[in-house]
């Protein structure tokens, strides 16, 4: 039978419909697709559709803002039962569209009428306020935000929690903060130069790096990205792009290919792109609180690329007498 | 350090679980640190830095997940990783059976009345407040944070002062409270002898030498870096020693102190003799207070040892080298090595107040001695505290990082101009687990470069540290020792090692007549 | 320095500190809080998180209003 029916888990009469739908998944959910669910979480199931590809994967949330570009967020929470393995399927509507996308034999979820979710990077965004960079590095430990505030900013604070000559984290954390930092500051260098080769060469270098199911140097280059398209740094971006897509495959999971190759596309998750809208407390809050450093990545990241790219970090910079005297102030705007 | 791993292909986690994972595995006894990462090639290079890395991590592609655990013993270890699958499939971390974590310090306050001590270690701009809230609600307080204002440092210690309760820091990195170590803390024996320090690793070396020595410390309270200045006037230190004086277990007190602000002065020798216990007073660069009540000494190895002298009713006088025999054996070993010595000290230290005594103990016979990286005359001495703020704002410390003192290292091995290499280390509760091996490491590359390029590198050093510390003094030494570093008893004779290098007709000075 | 300090009357909070036993509340770095638990000392770790969402402003504004509340709630300092 063809169009949606009810989903057998809901009862009778009962038709689940999507809440938002990113447009990146709409894109790909096209008539008679076929995948499976790739991982599965309390609130996500990773969806890879045949072939497999980094284009090839959509997701499914419980009810929130999505926290990826490719989401799709249900209106409630998710099957127990769709684990890793069940196989998915999108179904055509009457008009050529696809109207369900189906998991397992009888679970649909109607797309056509469900809005679309805002991962779109708006371009010629505000910039980041200092004071902002400055309190998500008070709260921050793991990932990468504490090393890459510390390259941006001279009085950067110690970070939470912190001691005297500033403790930090696990010595775990520090190794990684050791490798990252030279990496970082090539980019930065690379990116206010509009220079590819160099900015390529270090954004590759920082796929697959640290914690996370998603490594926190793929979060950091997403934002990084983001912060690209967002700060006027189009060029760049495009210039890379291939390099980078083709890079990813061997260097982190396949998941973090994915999303890599959806930032490149111009979409990132909800919290990220309401972050770049309009950065202040409230999106902050909701960025920090994506995935265990996720956000905090994705907004190291982007801070480095506004930085470097001139569009100076916000308000009150002119008399942020310790930004002027940032590590990079010799490189400064 | 014994470092075993599991793969597990395909196995995903979210970043929530895995981060509550590596935090588990890290609590598990005996492991000194533990990673769950997926086996990209970025993070391969990020386990082999932190020694994580094995012929089984190497395995692991990246949709692989890595668990990595370094432990004290093989049974440590592999019970750890046994423990592995278990973490994998538990859900989001509930809180302990009966135990559920407070969100703020006020339903902490409530619900735990009889809490005396609050350990305060956020960031310095929001430290001020909690410090507040526990004084109000009459706790005592430790306050780790450092980046604290000064004005909200005075208005916490009136305060505290005022409720009669203890504001140890902000900036305090180490206390003992009965029989407690907190923040970077030694494994040292309880005893007679009470510390009053505005210097965490000045107390952390006096209380190490006082276990050498076969005394123990009855409490040491830190009243952080900046007491002692004039703006605060040692408001912390005067009822600190009020404490000690009053506190049955404490026979002798210690006073210990980078230069206190010559205002000061006065009033703290008044409080020593007020104190009725014998004293001893090390105030790094302070000329002796010639006034009875205290004895005054120039080094913090001579601290304990006159404390110890004190308690034991003996007699004490400094001496330059506690065995002056085993100095000439190490400086005849230096001149059987080939090459040419340059003429030029660098000293690389993470403890502050270590450095601090090497340059009072150095200037004087090395002339200038510049306390930065870059900047000064060719050819200038440098003693570079690599822990001070300007070198570690949102950097890890070299305590907890010794990457980043290691690649200093390294460097020297390249100067030529650099004959004599000085260091420390500082072993103890919650600095790094091995600070030597990335030492030993990179003073074996620097010596071996040195020597390529037709030059001797010395490298003298000292470690803070005791037995009973979970890195184990007499291993940390052997390691260094066996790279080449001439290790002396203590920070004070390391410097003054290096002195007799750069200006050997010292030594009759130093070590008296030859044998 | 000495002068500032109050005479002590009986149940001394200091020397009640130092007799011991020990028990801490723990606010901030996690792993103050595993070593003491780890070294047998009875402590309550919180979960925290910076007040106000971090935002300095917002922070002042709380800190002077809690000590005008503190003030008034204990009848002033000490």
């Amino acid at each position: 039978m063809i169009g949606p029916g009810p989903p057998a888990a809901a009862g009778p009469g009962l038709r689940l419909a999507a809440d938002a739908v990113a447009p990146l998944a709409r894109a790909r959910l096209r008539p008679g697709r076929r995948g499976w669910v790739a991982s599965r979480f309390p609130r996500t199931a990773n969806v890879r559709l045949a072939p497999g590809g980094p284009e090839d994967w959509v997701s499914l949330h419980a009810p929130g803002p999505l926290p990826s570009p490719f989401g799709i967020a249900c209106p409630g929470a998710l099957p127990a039962w769709a684990v890793a393995g069940t196989p998915v399927a999108v179904e055509p509507g009457g008009d050529g569209a696809a109207a369900a996308l189906r998991l397992g034999s009888a679970w649909r979820l109607a797309l056509a009428e469900a809005p679309s979710a805002e991962t779109a990077v708006p371009p010629g965004a505000p910039p980041v306020p200092a004071a902002t960079l400055r309190a998500a590095a008070a709260i921050v430990t793991g990932g990468l935000l504490p090393v890459t505030v510390a390259l941006l900013m001279r009085d950067a604070p110690p970070g939470a929690p912190c001691g005297p000559g500033t403790a930090r984290g696990t010595a775990l954390d520090a190794v990684l903060a050791s490798q990252a930092r030279p990496v970082l500051l090539a980019l930065f260098r690379a990116t206010r130069r509009r220079d590819p080769a160099p900015a390529l060469r270090a954004a590759v270098a920082l796929l697959g790096l640290g914690p996370g199911l998603t490594p926190a140097g793929d979060d950091l280059v997403i934002g990084w990205l983001a912060g690209l398209q967002a700060g006027g740094g189009g060029a760049l971006c495009g210039a890379i792009a291939e390099g980078l897509g083709d890079a990813a495959a061997s260097r982190t999971t396949p998941l973090g290919t994915a999303l890599v190759t959806a930032a490149l596309a111009g979409h990132v998750g909800v919290p990220a792109s309401r972050f770049v809208a309009g950065p202040g407390p409230v999106a902050l809050t909701a960025l920090l609180a994506v995935g265990a450093t996720s956000g905090a990545d994705f907004l190291a990241g982007y801070a480095l690329a506004r930085r470097a790219l001139g569009t100076a970090l916000g308000a009150g910079e002119r008399g942020d007498r310790a930004a002027t005297r940032g590590v990079l102030a010799g490189a400064g705007p | 350090m014994i470092v075993h791993a599991a793969i597990r292909p395909a196995v995903y986690r979210d970043s929530v679980v895995l981060m509550r994972v590596a935090e588990a595995l890290r609590a598990r006894p005996g492991v000194r640190e533990a990673a769950a990462l997926m086996g990209t090639p970025a993070n391969h290079a990020l386990l082999g830095s932190a020694g994580l890395a094995t012929p089984e991590t190497a395995r692991a592609g990246p949709t692989d997940l890595v668990l990595a655990v370094a432990a004290d013993t093989e049974a440590d270890a592999q019970d750890a990783l046994a423990a592995v699958d278990a973490l994998l499939e538990a859900g989001p971390r509930r809180p302990a059976a009966g135990r559920s974590r407070p969100r703020t310090l006020r339903t902490a306050l409530a619900e735990a009345p009889d809490a005396a001590l609050v350990a305060i270690s956020v960031p310095g701009a929001f430290a001020a407040l909690e410090a507040r809230r526990a004084l109000h609600a009459g706790r005592h307080v430790f306050l780790f944070s450092d980046n604290v204002p000064l004005a909200e440092e005075i208005a916490l210690k009136r305060l505290a002062v005022a409720r009669r309760r203890l504001c140890m820091g902000p900036d305090c990195g180490t206390a003992y409270v009965a029989g407690v170590g907190l923040g970077f803390a030694n494994v040292v024996p309880c005893g007679r002898i009470g510390i009053v320090a505005a210097s965490g690793t000045g107390l952390q070396a006096i209380a190490a030498h006082l276990a050498a020595l076969g005394e123990g410390v009855s409490h040491g309270l830190g009243v952080g870096g900046r007491d002692l200045s004039a703006e605060v006037g040692g408001l912390m230190t005067g009822l600190a020693l009020d404490a000690l004086a009053r506190d049955p277990a404490t026979e002798i007190v210690v006073l210990v102190s980078k230069p206190p602000a010559p205002a000061t002065v006065p009033t703290l020798a008044t409080a020593l003799r007020a104190l009725g216990k014998p004293a001893v007073a090390c105030a790094l660069g302070t000329s002796p207070v010639a006034a009875g009540g205290a004895r005054w000494v120039e080094t913090l190895e001579d601290a304990a040892r006159c404390a110890a002298a004190l308690a034991a009713g003996r007699g004490f006088s400094p001496a330059p080298f506690a065995d002056p025999a085993a100095v000439r054996a190490a400086l005849a070993r230096r001149a059987a090595e080939p090459g040419r010595a340059g003429p030029v000290l660098l000293g690389l230290y993470t403890g502050g107040t270590l450095a601090h005594e090497a340059r009072g103990i150095l200037a004087p016979v090395l002339g200038p001695i510049v306390d930065d990286l870059r900047g000064g005359p060719a050819g200038v001495h440098r003693i570079v505290d690599l822990g001070a703020d300007e070198l570690t704002a949102g950097r890890p410390h070299p305590m907890l990082d010794p990457a980043a003192r290691a690649a200093g290292v390294r460097e020297a091995g390249r100067l030529a101009e650099v004959g004599v290499l000085l260091v420390d280390l500082v072993l103890g509760r919650g600095v790094h687990p091995d600070p030597a091996g990335p030492l030993a490491a990179a003073v074996r590359e620097a010596r071996a470069a040195a020597r390529a390029a037709g030059r001797a590198l010395t490298v003298v050093g000292s470690v803070v540290g005791t037995a009973a510390d979970p890195q184990g003094l007499a291993g940390q030494v052997a390691r260094l020792r066996e790279a080449g570093v001439e290790v002396l008893p203590s920070n004070a004779q390391a410097a003054r090692f290096a002195a007799l290098c750069l200006r050997p007709a010292l030594a009759t000075v130093l070590l008296g007549p030859a044998a | 320095m000495s002068a500032a300090v109050p005479p002590r009357s009986p149940g001394d909070p200091v020397a009640a500190l130092l007799a011991g036993p020990l028990r801490v509340i723990a606010v901030g770095l996690e792993t103050f809080a595993d070593e003491l638990a780890a070294a047998g000392v009875p402590v309550v770790a919180v979960d925290w998180r910076p007040p106000a969402g971090g935002d300095p402003r917002l922070l002042a504004l709380l800190a002077a209003l809690e000590d005008d509340d503190d003030d008034s709630r204990q009848g002033g300092p000490a």
